[in-house]
């Protein structure tokens, strides 16, 4: 019992470090080019459209986590 | 309540995701600077008329696609009732009126808007553009932008300006 207590007392406690994220209107300087994981664009795009194929899944790199979070 | 019980509760009001707005609520108040003339435009003045609010950055690409568009639809429809209004969230204001002038825009463009008033607004995703009606009710709420949508947009608008005020 005293574990599950510690447990979700350093659960609250960490969460508070994500309270405030990065709102979608906060995003000018993620949505740079020079902020992506990738160094160059096209060969960028292109392993995506490979993960994606692969995958069977879109989204993810550019959406809620970086980039401008566009659409 | 047992001391987990009330652990978990707190847990769960903390994860609740945060209020956005909806259909159907009043829209806050909303005001800014007029990127052309340095006046302040506050959203409740425009009462009586419909008004299609788009908040935009320059480095969103769906934003930039959507502005000549607004343009076209405040030329159109501003002489039956419609009021296009973009709030602007750049840091680069040379940047904005760039954009600006060259996309044609001729509706007001507010910037300095506080974050308290954008967070009350819900903003999931840039562009993000919230129809309020005559009275001052959101209508309808849309996150992102794709051309392919904008004939049901420009649906809903004529719909509002087809009410009357109540």
């Amino acid at each position: 019992m005293k574990n599950i207590m510690q447990a979700l007392l350093m659960a609250l406690a960490l969460s508070g470090c994500a309270a405030d994220p990065v709102q979608p209107w906060q995003r000018e300087y993620l949505a740079r080019p020079e902020m992506s994981f990738e160094s160059g664009y096209l060969s960028g795009a292109m392993r995506t459209h490979t993960f994606v194929s692969k995958e069977a899944a879109s989204g993810g790199p550019a959406l809620a986590g970086g980039g401008c979070g566009c659409n | 309540m047992k001391p987990l019980q009330r652990l978990s509760l707190l847990l769960a009001l903390w994860m609740a995701p945060a209020y956005a707005l909806q259909p159907g609520d009043v829209a806050p108040d909303l005001s800014g600077t007029k990127l052309d003339s340095g006046a302040t435009l506050s959203l409740s003045t425009l009462r009586g008329t419909v008004v299609y609010l788009d908040f935009w950055a320059t480095w969103c690409a769906p934003c930039r696609v959507s502005l000549p568009l607004l343009a076209q639809l405040q030329q159109e429809l501003g002489p039956r009732g419609l009021q296009v209004i973009g709030v602007n969230a750049d840091q680069d204001e040379a940047a904005v009126r760039r954009w600006v002038l060259d996309s044609g825009v001729h509706y007001p463009v507010l910037r300095g808007v506080k974050d308290e008033t954008l967070k009350a607004y819900g903003i999931a995703a840039m562009p993000s553009t919230y129809l309020i009606d005559r009275t001052g009710r959101v209508r309808a709420v849309h996150a992102g932008f794709r051309t392919s949508q904008f004939k049901a947009v420009r649906e809903e608008i004529e719909s509002l300006l087809g009410e009357s005020k109540k």
